[in-house]
C-alpha cells in the first residue's frame, strides 16, 4: 500500500472536523475531488519557489498565476529543492510505503512554503506533515514559510499581504506518532478502498 | 517585496522565548520564579499565590511596561509574562484607547488594530530579548472537547495566539501524571509542544529544593539549539560538497560510482544524498534498479 504525506494530513484534518463524514475523506484519498482554485494557485506558487534564485521580487508569474508581494518577506531558500522520499512502515495491514516531496532541505532543516487565505498557526502546529518529513529525513527542524494571499475572484491574481515563519522541531516520539497515523490510515484504506491496499 | 537570500552562517542562540501552559493553579507562576534572575510581569494579578515569589511588577495596563528600558532590567536575566493572554488583552485595550481607527463595531480590534497588536507585541518581545534576557510566556490552557478526546490549546484570544506560536522557541505544558506534576515539551495528538532540546517529560520538583529548575531547562534548551546550529553547519557543508559531485555526474558509470561512497557516509547526510543522486540521475534519463543495485537507462528499467 502506498499513501502520501498529504493523505496523512487529510486524515488529520478530517479527524478535526466533526461535520465531515467518512465519504469526504475517502473521496480525498481516491483523488476524486477536483482541485480548487486555491489548490491550483498553491501549486503554481510552489513551482515559483522551486526555481527562484536569490534576488528581490515585487511579483512573480508561474503556471498562469500572477502573485504580487505587498508585504516584506525575507527568506533563505535551500539549494536542495523538491526532493522526493519514501519510507516503508510495517502495519497490521501489511507494509505501507509513505511517500512525499519536501519543498526544500538545507542540512538538517526542512522548509515548506504555503499559500493560504488565512493564517492559523494552530493548523500548522497540529500538522502531521512536518512530523512525517522530520521522521522520514531525520532532520531536526522544519520551517513553514506561510504567505497569506488575497485571491481575485475573476482572475488568476493573488496579492500577498502577510508573511509568517513558523518553526518546529523533532521530538523523542515523533516516529511513533507518524507510525500510528500511518497505521490508522492504512486501516481506513484496507477497509474502504481495498483496490488501493 | 519578497527578498530571497542565500543561507547565512548560524547565529549563536543567546536568549530564547519559552511558552509554558497549564490549567490554573498547577504552578506555572511558581515555576517561572525558578528561571534565572526572573522578573515577573503580573498581568493576571495572581503572583501573590506563589509559594516561592520573587520580583514582581503588578501590571495595570500596557502603558506600565511599554517604556521598559535595558536599565530597568539590568538586575534580571529573565522576564516572565503572566499570562500572555492577559498581556495581549491589556495591549488590545491600550490600542483601542490610543487609536480610534483600530476598533471594529462590536468593540474588538479591526484588521488594522490586529495588525498593530501583532507588531507591538512582537517588537516588544524582541526588545526584551535584545537586552539579553530570556522571555517566559505563561498561558492558561484551554481544554476543547473533541469526541472522547480533550485537546489542550493556549487560552489566548483569537488570532493573537499566532504570535505566541511563532515567537516560541520551545513550548511545554504542565499536567498531572500519576498524581505528580510533569513538564512536557513534546507535542502529542491532543496537545501542542516544541521540544528542540529533545527533553523527556520532566517531573516538576519541589521548588524549595530545586530553585533553579526552569533556569536549568532554559540553559539546556539553549545549549541544544546551539548544538543543532553547529551540526546544521556541518551537515549543510557536507551536503553542498556532495551535491556538487552528484551534479557533475554525466553518465551511468559516474552515477553508479557514487553509490558506494554515499552509502559509506554518516547517516545524517546519507539518505538525503541518496535521494539527490536518484533525482539527478532521473534528470539525465537514468533510474535506479533496486534489485540490481545500480542505475539503468530509463527505457531499460
Amino acid at each position: 500500500m502506498r499513501i502520501s504525506v498529504g493523505d496523512l494530513e487529510s486524515l488529520r484534518r478530517w479527524r478535526e472536523r466533526e461535520d465531515q463524514d467518512l465519504a469526504t475523506l475517502l473521496a480525498k484519498l481516491r483523488r476524486q475531488e477536483p482541485p480548487t482554485r486555491q489548490m491550483e494557485a498553491g501549486k503554481a506558487f510552489a513551482k515559483f519557489f522551486e526555481h527562484a534564485t536569490p534576488k528581490d521580487f515585487g511579483g512573480a508569474i508561474s503556471d498562469g498565476w500572477e502573485f504580487e508581494f505587498k508585504c516584506d518577506a525575507e527568506l533563505h531558500l535551500p539549494a536542495i529543492r523538491e526532493l522526493k522520499m519514501e519510507e516503508t512502515f510495517q502495519t497490521p495491514y501489511g507494509p505501507v510505503t509513505l511517500v512525499g516531496v519536501v519543498d526544500g532541505q538545507d542540512g538538517n532543516v526542512i522548509c515548506d512554503q504555503k499559500l493560504t487565505g488565512y493564517f492559523d498557526a494552530e493548523n500548522y502546529t497540529a500538522s502531521l506533515q512536518w512530523r512525517a518529513y522530520l521522521a522520514m529525513t531525520g532532520a531536526t527542524k522544519f520551517v513553514y514559510d506561510v504567505f497569506v494571499g488575497k485571491y481575485e475572484d475573476h482572475a488568476n491574481y493573488v496579492t500577498i499581504t502577510e508573511y509568517h515563519q513558523v518553526p518546529f522541531y523533532t521530538y523523542p516520539d515523533i516516529r511513533r506518532d507518524v507510525a500510528r497515523a500511518v497505521c490508522e490510515l492504512a486501516e481506513i484504506v484496507a477497509t474502504h478502498i481495498p483496490e488501493a491496499a | 517585496m519578497l527578498k530571497i537570500t542565500k543561507a547565512t552562517d548560524p547565529i549563536e542562540v543567546k536568549n530564547i522565548c519559552v511558552t509554558i501552559y497549564a490549567n490554573p493553579g498547577i504552578g506555572k507562576t511558581s515555576m517561572a520564579f525558578t528561571a534565572d534572575k526572573p522578573l515577573l510581569l503580573d498581568f493576571d494579578r495572581g503572583a501573590y499565590r506563589s509559594s516561592n515569589r520573587g520580583e514582581v511588577v503588578q501590571v495595570e495596563s500596557w502603558a506600565d511596561i511599554m517604556g521598559i528600558t535595558a536599565d530597568d532590567l539590568k538586575p534580571f536575566r529573565t522576564v516572565a509574562i503572566d499570562t500572555a493572554g492577559r498581556a495581549l488583552d491589556a495591549l488590545t485595550s491600550h490600542i483601542l484607547r490610543t487609536n480610534p481607527k483600530a476598533g471594529n463595531k462590536v468593540g474588538g480590534l479591526s484588521l488594522q488594530g490586529y495588525g498593530e497588536l501583532k507588531t507591538i507585541f512582537t517588537t516588544w518581545t524582541k526588545l526584551i530579548r535584545s537586552f539579553g534576557l530570556d522571555v517566559v510566556l505563561l498561558s492558561h490552557s484551554d481544554e476543547q472537547k473533541d469526541g472522547d478526546e480533550v485537546r489542550e490549546r493556549l487560552d489566548i484570544q483569537g488570532g493573537s495566539k499566532n504570535e505566541i506560536y511563532k515567537a516560541s522557541d520551545c513550548m511545554g505544558r504542565i499536567y498531572l501524571r500519576n498524581g505528580k506534576r510533569t513538564l512536557n515539551f513534546s507535542p502529542t495528538d491532543t496537545a501542542f509542544g516544541k521540544n528542540p532540546a529533545q527533553l523527556p517529560p520532566l517531573d516538576v520538583p519541589d521548588f524549595a529544593q530545586t530553585p533553579d529548575f526552569l533556569a536549568t531547562v532554559i540553559a539546556n534548551t539553549k545549549a541544544a539549539l546551539n548544538r543543532m546550529s553547529a551540526a546544521q553547519t556541518e551537515v549543510a557543508s557536507t551536503q553542498a560538497e556532495w551535491r556538487d559531485k552528484i551534479n557533475a555526474c554525466a553518465d551511468l558509470d559516474e552515477f553508479d560510482g557514487m553509490i558506494e561512497p554515499i552509502k559509506a557516509l554518516d547517516t545524517a547526510v546519507r539518505d538525503t544524498l541518496k535521494r539527490l543522486l536518484v533525482k539527478a540521475a532521473k534528470a539525465k534519463g537514468y533510474t535506479f534498479d533496486k534489485s540490481a543495485g545500480h542505475f539503468v537507462a530509463q527505457q531499460a528499467a
